[in-house]
């Protein structure tokens, strides 16, 4: 495990600037990384009309004499932006004046100096002219990002207080996701969580996990103390902070030390980290694709790469559970009586530089049954690599390589077993369909194909990541407009929230009994949403079964451990829709064919209509032909 | 003398002072003066735009002589700024301080020392607010303190005079928003009783002997309530962040008046002398008005503009009508108040 997979980025946050330098100084020395700090002292009042108004800050010379410390300094600061969200909604026009003044006057201030991180306060439901301020400052000045503190849960006082008070049952996620709808998805824009004490149920921190959180604030007086005297936090925080460092999220602590020393918060915060690493294959390989979006491949329109190839094969499960399959069948098929004089037909279709054709080789060694296998391939370049493993690594067994595409190859005998690896994120979206489809003229009556079924899942997702990555991504003239939303990207999704669990979309199975199946699917399906969110997209999945019960599946709920060649993919919508609990979501869903190419189409008609993505395969579709 | 205090619950907090001298300047922003018993002044300062957000503390012998620092009989330096202060005795005060420290400041009138020695010493100092301490008010009988912060947090302090300052309650979150002020009710009240107001646009009437020890008896949430002052044995005085004041029986919660004084400035702090009720806002100007009927609306009956930035500090000399004033701009005024004759 590398040191750097541990370290954990824990911020201090100081309620003022009384010594910066020493401040700065002396945070290395209790293992914080950075302060957050207030660049103007929290109570000095002015005004316009006083000369003092200018004169606000801490001075530019002592802000820069940080570059002594440390050249980047830079980095080691968060600036605290002072501001009173109540002054920006008063019903008085001076008020709200004022308060636009001082922000703006410290925004500049800040830009100015060249801060690039800074922290606003979102605590009160009511936000709008703030919010366009803030939002109107952040679009002319693109220099800083600024996080968006929000409490999870709105300050209760009502256990001091002897009038009977509306319990806080304000949901302050609604907080969050009102700003970031009037400040239209800003890519500078983050969340802060700010702990207060109880923290929320298991639902409402899922929800909070899945939006694009930045760093969580603890204070001090929600540490317990344990038996050795150290800051501790109760069960359920730990195990939601546990999930923040997970995700390399950071942390500020702030409050003043209620332990022996500052330093043990932070070596609390590594401890958890330490304790929550997992060694995971799949979130491993993710490291470096998390929300990344990424097209669908096309194998059949588009040969893959040598590279593309090796990816794959690296998977560490993948091909075990196809040799399983396969010596399965084989055992299955050959009873062992006629092991030494039956030979089974193996063809491989596919085959790319030969993983299968190694795996059924292996099976039916582990099987001990003797085969003759076929593996074709359309791609050229790989056959060059397959010629070559017939001649070095399978000489000793009765292999043919077939250069042609499996769907109008003419073949000298049928197929006992035909096995492929066509299948992508989606299930049938790399045309397995139509390629085995066509592929079942030679396989025997009572032939088994491997896989001999799949089913895609979609399910409604939030993902305010993904969706702003989708809105960013670039458009050429020539498309249409809603273009970038009516392709379906492949992304590892980490910054998202399941908004209901998946259903089946599509299934095909194989060997078709009909012998011109139709590849034209439409399912309905309709989802309850768990609690209030925002409907951005829908996240598909699949699984297959390969031979009898021996699977594989991306499905979250029947994940394949160790499984890395699939991430899941995402159907975006263009226009996000306001979901309420309980609220009823409906998501249509087309696969569409014709003469040279299959396409997906999408719509949402609950509970609010979109219009259908992706008509006619205007933006994306898979093509049939080369 | 002491040792100057340690202080593990900040970090960052360097000697770059020596807390034992007296230090060279009186901070720019001048906070909050008090007068003692015998008629002594004691004055807090902070500095809000400089390098450095320290404060000071400086006593004088004779008020008319602050704030020349070199009339000054002592001061001390503190780490951070200090908005607000008062007498324990003669000589003791206690402070509270941007960094959230409260502490107990002995006064050491009785020796001869060094002129450059500070004649404070830190008799007691803790580290359980948050945020700045923006209010501290004290019993009458001096055995309890209570201090109110920016970080929502009401804090009740047993302050007599043979133990550490303690923590006797915390109440977390005691408002929504910063404290901005905390009163100690005058009379019979044993330091239990106290009223708390905050930037949340509630007013609270606290017993401390109570499970549920807070009581609503004025709320506002569109504004915000900056300053809270007994009026006599039960009405309160409190001043918004729309520059209004409003007067309120405690015992029913009614509202007995509501006068715009400095609107739509948020008044800082009020200040009660019999029937005269001093005000200070974010402006130049010192206000008495007199609430002889509480249920009229009060007439101001003197305003003067000689401060040239925010007046921040207020107090009454004892046993008299004169109203003693400091602002950051450095000046320390004193105001003459003619009662009126109706």
């Amino acid at each position: 495990m590398s040191q750097a997979k541990i370290a954990v980025s824990v911020g201090l946050e100081y309620p003022t600037c009384y010594n910066i330098q020493s401040q700065i100084e002396s945070l290395a020395a209790e293992c914080f990384d950075y302060a957050v700090l207030p660049l103007v002292h929290p109570r000095f009042a002015r005004h316009k009309d006083v000369d003092r108004y200018r004169v606000f800050g801490l001075p530019e010379a002592q802000v820069q004499s940080l570059s002594s410390i440390c050249p980047q300094w830079l980095k080691l600061i968060v600036c605290d932006i002072q501001c009173k969200l109540k002054d920006f909604e008063s019903k008085y026009v001076e008020r709200r004046d004022h308060a636009k003044d001082l922000l703006h006057q410290e925004l500049e201030y800040i830009t100015y100096l060249g801060i690039p991180f800074i922290v606003v306060s979102l605590d009160q439901p009511d936000f709008c002219n703030f919010a366009r301020t803030l939002y109107a400052h952040s679009e002319k000045n693109m220099s800083y990002t600024a996080w968006i503190k929000v409490p999870i849960r709105p300050v209760d006082t009502s256990m001091l207080r002897q009038q009977e008070e509306e319990p806080s049952s304000q949901d302050t996620w609604r907080w969050w996701n009102m700003f970031r709808s009037v400040t239209n998805y800003h890519s500078k824009f983050e969340l802060a969580l700010e702990i207060n004490g109880d923290i929320c149920d298991d639902h409402e921190l899922t929800r909070w996990l899945g939006e694009p959180l930045r760093c969580v604030f603890i204070p001090t007086h929600v540490f317990q103390t344990n038996k050795a005297g150290y800051p501790v936090l109760n069960a359920s925080l730990a195990n939601f902070i546990k999930k923040i460092l997970e995700k390399n999220l950071q942390v500020v602590i702030q409050g003043v030390n209620r332990h022996q020393s500052y330093l043990h918060y932070v070596q609390y915060m590594q401890y958890l980290k330490k304790s929550s690493h997992s060694d995971d294959p799949l979130s491993m390989a993710a490291q470096d694709f998390e929300d990344y979006l990424q097209f669908p491949l096309q194998p059949l329109a588009n040969d893959l790469s040598s590279f593309t190839y090796e990816v794959f094969e690296k998977d560490p499960i993948k091909y075990i559970r196809y040799q399983e399959a396969v010596q399965q069948a084989l055992l299955d098929r050959v009873s062992p009586e006629q092991a030494d004089t039956v030979v089974t037909t193996i063809m491989v279709v596919g085959a790319g530089r030969g993983p299968l054709v190694t795996a059924s080789l292996n099976a039916a060694k582990e099987a001990n049954r003797k085969v003759r296998v076929y593996a074709v391939e359309k791609n050229m370049s790989a056959v060059v690599g397959l010629k070559y493993k017939k001649e070095e690594q399978w000489a000793q067994s009765d292999v043919t390589i077939v250069s042609e595409d499996m769907r109008t190859w003419n073949a000298p005998e049928k197929a006992d077993i035909m096995v492929s690896e066509l299948l992508g994120s989606f299930g049938d979206n790399e045309l397995s369909p139509e390629c085995l489809y066509a592929a079942q003229k030679y396989l025997k009556e009572d032939g088994i194909s491997i896989p001999y079924n799949y089913t895609s899942y979609i399910a409604p997702i939030m993902s305010h990541k993904l969706f702003t990555q989708v809105k960013s991504s670039m458009i050429k003239e020539h498309q249409h407009p809603l273009y970038r939303f009516e392709q379906p990207y492949v992304v590892y999704q980490r910054n998202k929230y399941n908004i209901a669990p998946p259903q089946p979309c599509f299934t095909f199975v194989h060997p078709s009994e009909d012998k011109d199946p139709d590849n034209s699917r439409y399912t309905k399906a309709t989802f309850i949403a768990e609690q209030d969110s925002v409907l951005h997209g829908i996240a598909g999945y699949f699984d297959t079964f390969l031979y009898k019960d021996i699977n594989l599946s991306i499905h979250p709920d029947t994940l394949s451990p160790g499984l890395i060649s699939w991430f899941p993919v995402l159907f975006p919508i263009h226009e996000p829709i306001q979901l309420k609990t309980n609220d009823e979501i409906e998501v249509h869903f087309w696969r569409l064919c014709d003469n040279v190419k299959v396409w997906y189409e999408w719509l949402v008609t609950k509970p609010t209509p979109s219009p259908i993505y992706n008509l006619d395969g205007r933006s994306y579709k898979m093509m049939k032909i080369l | 003398m002491e040792s100057p205090r340690k202080n593990l619950n900040i970090i960052g907090l360097e000697r770059r002072f020596d807390f034992n001298k007296v230090p060279p300047n009186i901070d720019k922003h001048l906070e909050f003066v008090e007068i003692s018993s015998d008629g002594e002044l004691l004055l807090g300062s902070s500095n809000l735009n400089g390098c450095y957000w320290t404060g000071s503390i400086w006593y004088f012998l004779e008020p008319g002589n602050a704030p020349q620092r070199e009339k000054v009989y002592s001061g001390l330096n503190c780490d951070s700024g200090i908005c607000d202060g008062k007498f324990l005795s003669e000589n003791k005060v206690i402070i509270g301080e941007d960094l959230g420290m409260v502490s107990i400041l002995h006064l050491h009138k009785d020796q001869t020392i060094k002129e450059e020695h500070s004649r404070f010493t830190v008799e007691s100092s803790r580290s359980e607010h948050d945020h700045a301490v923006l209010s501290v008010s004290v019993s009458q009988d001096k055995q309890k303190a209570v201090t109110g912060s920016m970080d929502k947090c009401i804090k009740v302090w047993d302050v007599s005079s043979d133990k550490d300052l303690m923590s006797e309650h915390t109440y977390r979150p005691a408002h929504k928003d910063h404290v901005t002020n905390v009163a100690m009710k005058h009379e019979s009240s044993g330091g239990n009783i106290f009223a708390s107001c905050s930037l949340d646009g509630a007013a609270l009437l606290w017993d401390t002997r109570m499970t549920k020890p807070a009581q609503v008896i004025y709320e506002d949430i569109a504004i915000g309530l900056k300053s809270v002052a007994w009026y006599g044995d039960t009405d309160v005085v409190i001043g918004s962040t729309m520059g209004e004041l409003c007067c309120i029986d405690t015992r029913n919660r009614v509202l007995l008046s509501h006068t715009s004084v400095s609107s739509p400035r948020p008044i800082h702090r009020v200040v009660v002398h019999k029937n005269l009720v001093a005000v200070c806002a974010d402006d130049t100007c010192v206000r008495v008005l007199d609430m002889k009927e509480p249920s009229a609306a009060p007439s101001i009956i003197y305003s003067d503009v000689k401060h040239q930035d925010y007046v921040r500090g207020l107090t009454w000399v004892p046993g008299t009508d004169t109203l003693i004033s400091c602002g950051w701009d450095r000046q320390v005024l004193s105001h003459h108040i003619e009662p009126v004759i109706s």
